[in-house]
């Protein structure tokens, strides 16, 4: 037996403890070890495309957060005058609600997500600026210049929303800790709001050279990249919120000079928000959101589904809330398709709109009375929704079919309108809006899913009618209100507005761009620079809404189904849509649910900027608040 | 397998062969009487006379006779009782007292690469034996655990098909794989689900971190170790057992019914008799003639003949005339049947040993229909033979195949649906009137609008699932969600070992083990596109098919060594072990709003196979196989001395992959020391003490050190350049053309990771009382654990949102206390044992952060959070501390009398005077921060102008104001078992509970304020009841209750995140009360059968709570984002209830 054991011993000890560690070693599969990229054009190409995604997705996008809504649109719209936060009642979405209020008490989940994405895509542009900023490649000096408008255009947004951020204009190593770039010692950190909006200039100014030019009014593909007109006028822009108004004026004169750029026309103005008006003659720059089904729906494992490149679920709270209606409605321009009708605009805005545009404040009706093209891109009076293309023409009713109904027997039918019993549509006034509700083709036309949960139209970054505009009010703010008119009246004129202004001043370009530009992202910075700079009545007044957001909630309510006696909430102020019962179906009672429930409601002076959330001051100790949060 | 068994049985056989000689001695009658050690007669003791087939069996009265040598040996055994052997010795007469063989004293308890005597054992281990857990109706091992051993705490879902939580000794990581490390039959395995409870010989868990230490970087969470079953020598037996399981639902949650939630939302006042009416809720009604206005002449009649009159105005509904009124529950569970066979042979003989064992598990869950299922076939094999007094072969396999169907938890999931839809909307409909707000639309467009039809629709027997007119919810009907559900897993897992054993010398065995897992799973799911509510539809048809394959193997060789010197015993351990696990699995699915298969998507085109070209343009496919790998060294040295004291040392290094830790910082060292001291076998305490009244005492300490490696995978310590992402530069239409892909950096580089790190000191007494009739185990641990894995979010500014580091310490700390009593009158045999855990979990740093708050549930938007901060248990419910409901008795700390000119008015004592504001009455108040005013009412300021403050009580707290509102983790866990015997009677009573576990319960929304969920704030509110007077004033009558006026609490998102919703999870559940007979063996064996047992029994039957939701146990499983994790334990949004059962079975015994 000895003879054994010994051998057997030795095999023991031998095929124990020469076990091998190099089975230890697994290589990762599907990688590219850091030190062998960022090398060449390939290279170079692969990281520029990554910061476009980021761009997309954690500037424009979801930034990957709470599914249902994109940071960037709630920060830059909601706070707006010209907006209600609506929904199945108050409390319903109250991400938009807190922001649209001024009301959020809760760790406001936009605005960290917003930080965080424009951040995050900072970063992306970093990783291309850090890495090929030495290129000598026409491919690499492009992809540079491009990166660096992107981050240029982040830190406008950033600077805008909390004055001076902190200022990562390079790869952070892991001793580096941001803080705010007023109190970054380094020189060329930003100090104030307005040194941001310089550096965002000059950044644009400087990488212009590196760009490529858009082609023509009918390249498309120049509208899906940054191009020398972006780069412009993203300069020019940010010059004006440095109140340097001549040269803002210079750089948008570039814009307009190159011809690159075109008006559609009126008929077209709705295809702006929809995928027709993809890469039209009018886009400057826009994400160019595009259905893969390669990427899968929501990753590929190391990138992005398709649906985290769209605005996913932000169409359902845009679209039409069908379950207060008694029938839906707006199904030929949907296909059916329902949502939460999150949106909702105040009755000043509606009423000032159609008295602008079409010269009365009617709805078309049987008449057919006149409403201009951009007026019936971006708004519907609540009759012509019930009555009128409701896509339920068909409809058997106790009164006959819907389309053979006589106008005096659907006024009065109880098979059409809005339901009893929950007062009414939370958030709506009279005017319905329905420019970004998503309309059949949204999706389907680029191979995607046709449904509420997403649309595949691109996402606007700038559009030649805010070139205009916004030059419009550097040539007024410099004096040359003659240069003002010019382009003022363009707007006017493709609009199929009934107001052709004879003489442009400060106001007229204000509301002209209040008209052209609804929830295009601009009101609400524009408010803050207007209110800092202007003393008129109409920005005077404008700012009194704003301190006022959240005290008067319109809720639109229909007498034939729900007497204004029967609503038990506690609400005042009604208001009928045509002045008085007798003429008047539709109503609308005022509430003010986040009052009653003790928030403090309204814009204050702490607004101008948003704070930083509690979760960023937690973990950068480093970081300071904005002052009065 | 390598134990001390297989050691003696050479020295026994030696033992015989000497004996053999003397056997040709002469032969005479001996008669005797067997009694126990009360002096009662022991009735059917077996007395053999020793290396001869001579024996005799007692009788009533203990006596018996046999034929015997006067030098010979009689053998006398009998179950339960110490075999004794006693010598003839010349007499005729002899009387034999048996001993009680309480709590195994000679046990040997497997401690991880070998065996120990219970009596020996330094740390502490909980064993269990396969007598400990039988007839449980579980079929999951895992779950028989549960009350059973200290320490340990075990979580049921209800569901089928997810198999029971385990946690050792607290929660030491915030990882979801809190998990200890199981071993079967020496492999390492996944899970125990698959294992029958009914084959276990015995299960050990290895508690202290001195015992798990030997298994170093993979103990963290404590070791179970479980053996299982293998022939004994002797005849062969076959065995056969049955369960069958009635099963039933067991607690439902207080939902709305239709009354109560009519009642409520008119009392909100978002519901009115209008829309009732107009909803057609009503069989009855109650109207005017148009021409009445003035309303004198009310009429009643059918709703359904006046629906389409021309000239009357609705008043209200008829009250009892609603037409529905659903219990979802009821509609969804039903009964069902559990049902387990199994049948085991075993044999064995002094060369070797054999088992193969069948088992058939069918269990088609409480979800009334087939869709949550759970089917199991499980084999087992286990053999020893032993070819040489050198060298044995030992191998246990087990073959396992399993089908299972699943309904999922969590948003917009099936059961969450069955809790959140409104009781007015009925299961089924026969009307399309009667279809939910946006469904009629849908059904009247192209395809119905995928509107889905139950089984049995036809034009002419119209039939559809009832949708909701009140509430576009997220979820639909359960019974559609449950009907469109098709899919399923099914696999085959072949887990197995076989070991060899050397044995050159007597004191040295030497043992080389290969264990491995065989995993091979498909899955395959099947939907198209439905519409049951605008937020509950899907829009595509989907089609997905998996196929996972897996090898896992674990080559162990280690070398035992022991040997006694005199009263010195050493023994000493060393080894080593590569563990390599391999995947390669396929994932296949296409997804897309036209069709994407041929053949009209019928039954038998589902499959990938029959992809139509848009299906094959919409496909995704994914596959990478990997890899993981570790490496391992281990020893061990032990010394005892005259069975006093006792020492051990443990010493585990390990290394892991490149996937988890990076090269420089792959290896860790984990060291255990433990003693023992055995007081009762001092001679001092023998003197002292009477074994009688201490029949033994022992203390024990131990320290060591574990860890844990759970959630390290990826690659998380190096920053690598992924390939992926796109974006289109060019290109419109379809898609394919333009597109660019993408690469940046993967992730933030922390080269420095580790593992986490636990050390665990523990105390512990072993002793037994009253001729050992008494026993009782008392450990104290204390369980530090380090370098916590933390998701961190960094400053955006360094380029991602979250990185993994080490940092945090969480610290654990209990009693577990043992209880065992055993005696019997007579025939009359009882025994209880109980157990008792209590656990303290506090964290003690969480790196620099204030506090690390953890993502809730996604989907709902409630304020409560689950955070981790320091001083606070891990997980607590971060939320508003509610105080009550405003009244003349509770207001806000700042409402203060004020005088003419708005300054605060003073009492005599220059306090404030309190002023009740009855407009505020009902409203819910909570605890925060109020601003201190000076006396003009102002706040005071500090030094940098910031308020200062006072906790008080306010209608508004801020963010900051949240408070620990308590956690889901019990500080108390116990279990008590009561077993009684009298002449083939047997009775269990078996229970276990939890204490001081707090759910949060969140079913109940302030955004969907018309979803259905728990009624207890609503049938507690406070509530304002205005009245019209006759002279047209109003006046107002306020009723308190515990919660606020719902009115101004129904959307408030502060209430619906406070400590208001917050319940004590605490329950006691009769786990078993079983009553079972066996028949006589006399009788039975005339059919051949050795042993026959039928028994019933009720199952989970009773639970004893207070808690408002369903089963408080189920609803800590931590499921409620339907992925199951530990930061959302005690979250509840409706998990899948637990059932109860009752249990019919029967064991045979050939």
């Amino acid at each position: 037996m000895k003879k054994i054991i010994i051998p057997m011993l030795a095999l023991f000890a031998g095929v124990s403890f020469t076990a091998c560690e190099d089975q230890l070693d697994i290589e990762q599969k599907g990688v590219v070890a850091v030190e062998n990229f960022y090398k060449n054009d390939a290279d170079c190409e692969k990281a520029l495309a990554h910061a476009y995604e980021n761009f997309q997705g954690n500037t424009m996008g979801r930034a990957m957060g709470p599914g249902i809504y994109t940071p960037a649109r709630v920060l830059a719209n909601h706070p707006g005058d010209d907006i209600c936060y609506g929904g199945e009642y108050y409390g319903d979405h109250e991400f938009g609600g807190s922001v649209n209020e001024f009301r959020f008490l809760h760790t406001p989940e936009a605005i960290t997500y917003h930080y965080t994405g424009l951040y995050l895509s900072v970063y992306a542009d970093n990783l291309v600026i850090d890495n090929f900023k030495e290129g000598t490649s026409q491919v690499q000096k492009q992809a540079v210049a491009e990166a660096r408008v992107l981050r240029a255009y982040n830190y406008f947004l950033l600077a805008c929303y909390w004055g001076t951020p902190p200022f990562v204009d390079h790869l952070l190593n892991a001793s580096e800790t941001p803080i705010n770039s007023n109190l970054d010692s380094r020189e060329e950190a930003p100090k104030t709001q307005q040194d941001y909006f310089k550096w965002v200039a000059s950044e644009c100014e400087a990488a212009a050279g590196d760009l490529i030019e858009r082609k023509s009014p009918d390249d498309k593909e120049g509208a899906y990249r940054v191009t020398k007109g972006f780069a412009w006028a993203l300069a020019g822009k940010a010059l004006m919120f440095a109140d340097d108004f001549a040269g803002a004026k210079a750089e948008f004169k570039k814009v307009i000079d190159s011809g690159k750029y075109a008006l559609v026309p009126g008929e077209e103005y709705m295809n702006q928000f929809h995928i027709q008006g993809d890469g039209s003659p009018e886009k400057i720059f826009e994400v160019n959101v595009r259905y893969s089904a390669a990427a899968g729906e929501w990753s590929t494992g190391s990138g992005w589904g398709w649906n985290s490149h769209s605005t996913w679920m932000e169409p359902s709270c845009f679209q039409i809330r069908s379950d207060k209606f008694v029938k839906q409605c707006l199904n030929k321009y949907t296909d059916g398709v329902t949502g939460w009708g999150s949106i909702g605009v105040p009755e000043w805005f509606g009423e000032a709109f159609a008295l602008n545009d079409n010269g009365h404040n009617k709805p078309l009706g049987e008449k057919g009375e006149y409403q201009s093209d951009r007026f019936k891109a971006t708004l519907i009076h609540i009759d012509d929704m019930i009555y009128g293309e409701t896509g339920i023409e068909e409809l058997d009713t106790y009164y006959g079919k819907l389309s053979s109904m006589k106008h005096s027997e659907k006024v009065k039918s109880k098979n059409i309108g809005i339901k009893a019993g929950r007062r009414g549509h939370y958030g709506q006034s009279f005017w319905i809006p329905i420019k970004h509700v998503v309309r059949v083709g949204d999706a389907v036309e680029e191979g995607g899913t046709y449904s509420a949960t997403h649309r595949l139209n691109n996402i606007i970054i700038m559009r030649y009618a805010e070139a205009l505009l916004d030059y419009a009010e550097c040539c007024v703010r410099t004096g040359d209100n003659g240069e003002a008119k010019k382009y003022v009246n363009m707007i006017q004129e493709r609009a199929g507005s009934k107001t052709i202004s004879d003489n442009v001043d400060l106001v007229t370009v204000k509301k002209e761009k209040s008209f052209e530009l609804w929830f295009e992202s601009c009101r609400y910075q524009d408010l803050m620079r207007w209110s800092r700079l202007d003393n008129d009545t109409y920005t005077q007044e404008a700012m009194e809404r704003l301190k006022k957001q959240g005290t008067h909630v319109p809720n639109l309510c229909d007498k034939v189904l729900e007497k204004p006696a029967d609503i038990v909430a506690n609400w005042e102020d009604l208001v009928w849509e045509f002045g008085d019962e007798a003429s008047s179906r539709f109503f609308i009672i005022h509430t003010h649910d986040a009052m009653d429930s003790k928030y403090e409601v309204g814009w204050k002076e702490k607004h101008r900027l948003f704070p930083y959330t509690q979760s960023l001051l937690d973990n950068n100790p480093s970081l300071v608040q904005n002052e009065g949060w | 397998m390598w134990n001390f068994k297989s050691l003696q049985k050479p020295l026994v056989t030696l033992f015989l062969l000497c004996l053999l000689p003397l056997g040709a001695l002469a032969q005479s009658v001996v008669k005797g009487t067997v009694l126990d050690e009360a002096g009662e007669p022991v009735i059917g003791a077996s007395v053999q006379v020793q290396g001869t087939k001579t024996g005799a069996i007692t009788d009533f009265n203990g006596n018996f006779s046999v034929q015997a040598a006067s030098n010979a040996t009689l053998v006398v055994s009998y179950v339960g009782y110490t075999t004794e052997k006693v010598s003839v010795g010349g007499r005729n007469n002899i009387q034999i007292t048996l001993k009680e063989d309480v709590a195994m004293l000679s046990d040997v308890v497997v401690i991880g690469y070998g065996v120990q005597k219970k009596s020996d054992l330094t740390g502490a281990v909980s064993s269990l034996k396969g007598d400990d857990i039988k007839n449980l109706s579980t079929t999951d091992a895992g779950a028989a655990l549960q009350g059973k051993v200290t320490g340990v705490q075990i979580i049921n879902s209800g569901s089928p098909t997810s198999g029971a939580q385990i946690r050792v000794r607290g929660y030491s990581s915030n990882t979801g794989n809190l998990n200890p490390l199981i071993i079967v039959d020496g492999l390492k395995v996944d899970g125990i689900q698959y294992l029958d409870p009914s084959l276990i010989e015995s299960m050990e868990v290895l508690k202290d971190a001195a015992s798990a230490a030997i298994y170093g970087a993979q103990a963290g969470n404590g070791v179970i170790i479980i053996t299982t079953k293998n022939g004994s020598k002797g005849k062969p037996r076959v065995s056969y057992t049955l369960k069958a399981a009635s099963q039933s639902l067991g607690k439902k949650a207080d939902l709305f019914n239709a009354q109560d939630w009519i009642e409520y939302h008119k009392y909100l006042g978002d519901l009115t008799e209008t829309e009732l009416i107009n909803n057609r809720y009503y069989n009855q009604v109650y109207y005017y003639d148009a021409k009445d206005t003035g309303k004198t002449n009310r009429l009643m009649g059918n709703y359904f003949d006046l629906a389409n009159q021309e000239g009357i105005v609705f008043d209200s509904g008829v009250p009892g005339t609603g037409r529905f009124d659903t219990d979802w529950y009821d509609e969804v569970f039903g009964n069902s049947w559990s049902v387990q066979h199994n049948i085991t042979v075993e044999g064995g003989n002094d060369k070797g040993r054999f088992l193969a064992g069948l088992g058939i598990v069918d269990n088609d869950g409480i979800v009334r229909g087939n869709k949550d299922t759970y089917k199991r076939f499980t084999g087992q094999i286990n053999a020893e033979y032993k070819f040489f007094d050198w060298l044995s072969v030992q191998s246990n396999t087990s073959i396992e195949k399993y089908r299972t169907k699943a309904l999922g938890d969590g948003y917009g999931s099936f059961l969450n649906s069955v809790v959140s839809i409104d009781p007015l909307t009925p299961a089924y409909i026969y009307d399309t009137a009667d279809f939910g707000q946006s469904v009629e639309p849908k059904w009247n467009s192209a395809n119905h609008g995928f509107v889905p039809v139950p089984d049995g629709y036809t034009d002419e027997n119209p039939i559809w699932y009832g949708t909701s007119k009140y509430v576009e919810e997220a979820t639909g009907n359960p019974l559609a969600r449950r009907d469109l559900a098709n899919g399923y897993n099914e696999g085959i897992n072949v887990r197995g070992s076989i070991a060899g054993n050397l044995m050159p010398f007597s004191f040295l065995t030497i043992t080389s083990r290969l264990g491995y897992r065989i995993t091979q799973s498909n899955g395959h799911d099947y939907h198209e596109p439905m519409f049951l509510s605008s937020m509950a539809h899907t829009d595509d048809y989907y089609i997905s098919a998996n196929t996972h394959a897996g090898l896992y193997y674990q080559w162990e060789n280690f070398a035992n060594f022991n040997k006694e010197f005199g009263k010195h015993n050493v023994g000493a351990m060393i080894g080593m072990s590569f563990t390599k696990n391999h995947w390669d699995n396929t994932d296949v699915s296409s997804s897309d709003a036209e069709m994407i298969l041929n053949g009209d998507h019928a039954p038998n085109y589902r499959y990938i196979n029959y992809l139509n070209d848009n299906g094959k343009s919409h496909l995704s496919v994914g596959n990478a196989p990997g890899d993981a790998t570790e490496l391992s060294y281990f020893g061990r040295l032990s010394y005892s001395f005259d069975d006093r004291y006792f020492l051990q040392f443990n010493y585990r290094a390990d290394a892991f992959d490149t996937s988890k830790l990076s090269k420089d910082n792959r290896w860790g060292y984990f060291p255990s020391f433990s003693a023992g001291w055995t007081i009762s076998n001092e001679k001092f305490f023998k003197n002292a003490i009477s074994t009688n009244a201490v029949s033994f005492l022992k203390l024990r300490g131990s320290w060591g050190r574990n860890g844990n490696v759970n959630i390290l995978s990826g690659y998380k310590h190096t920053p690598t350049i992924g390939i992926g992402g796109y974006y289109y530069f060019t290109g419109e239409g379809a898609s394919g053309d333009g597109m660019s892909t993408g690469a940046m950096t993967s992730a933030i580089a922390n080269p420095d990771l580790t593992w986490e790190t636990s050390e665990q000191l523990d105390f512990g007494v072993d002793a037994r009382f009253l001729n050992n009739r008494l026993s009782l185990t008392v450990d104290w641990y204390r369980k530090l654990t380090k370098d916590l894995l933390i998701d961190v979010s960094p400053d955006p500014g360094f380029g991602f949102s979250s990185a993994t580091v080490n940092c945090g310490e969480i610290l654990n700390t209990g009693v577990d206390i043992d209880l065992g009593w055993r005696d019997h009158i007579g025939d009359f045999k009882y025994g209880i044992s109980a157990n008792f855990s209590t656990l303290k979990n506090e964290v003690q740093n969480v790196g620099s952060l204030p506090r690390y708050v953890g993502q809730a549930v996604s989907g709902f938007n409630n304020k409560l959070a689950p955070v981790m901060e320091v001083g606070h248990t891990i997980w607590y419910f971060w939320g508003y501390n509610y105080a009550g409901v405003y009244n003349e008795n509770l207001i806000q700390t700042n409402d203060i009398k004020l005088d003419e000119n708005g300054k605060p008015m003073l009492d005599a004592n220059g306090n404030f005077i309190p002023q009740y504001d009855e407009k505020n009455w009902g409203r819910p108040v909570y605890y925060g921060q109020v601003p201190v005013l000076d006396a003009d009412g102002n706040p005071m300021k500090d030094e940098n102008n910031e308020d200062i403050t006072k906790y008080g009580l306010t209608c508004s707290p801020k963010e900051e104001d949240r408070e620990d509102l308590g956690a889901g983790i019990p500080k108390f866990t116990y279990g008590i078992t009561l077993n009684l015997e009298y002449k083939g009677f047997d009775l269990t009573v078996f229970g276990t509970g939890a204490y001081g576990n707090k759910i949060y319960n969140f079913m109940v929304s302030a955004d969907r304020p018309r979803i259905n969920g728990i009624n207890t704030y609503w049938k507690d509110s406070s509530r304002s009841i205005v009245t019209k007077n006759d002279d047209g004033t109003t006046s107002t009558e306020y009723l308190l209750g515990k919660y606020p006026d719902m009115k101004v609490a129904s959307k408030d998102w502060i209430f619906y995140s406070s400590s208001a919703n917050i319940f004590s999870g605490a329950y006691f559940k009769f786990k078993q009360i079983q009553l079972g007979y066996t028949f006589p063996t006399k009788w039975t064996q005339k059919f051949l059968v050795n042993q026959l047992r039928l028994y019933a029994s009720l199952d989970d039957f009773f639970t004893i709570t207070s808690y408002p939701g369903a089963d408080p146990e189920a609803a800590t499983t931590g499921v409620a984002d339907g992925a199951g994790n530990s930061r959302l334990r005690g979250f509840d949004n409706g998990t899948y209830p637990t059932s109860k059962k009752i249990v019919f079975g029967v064991n045979i015994a050939f």
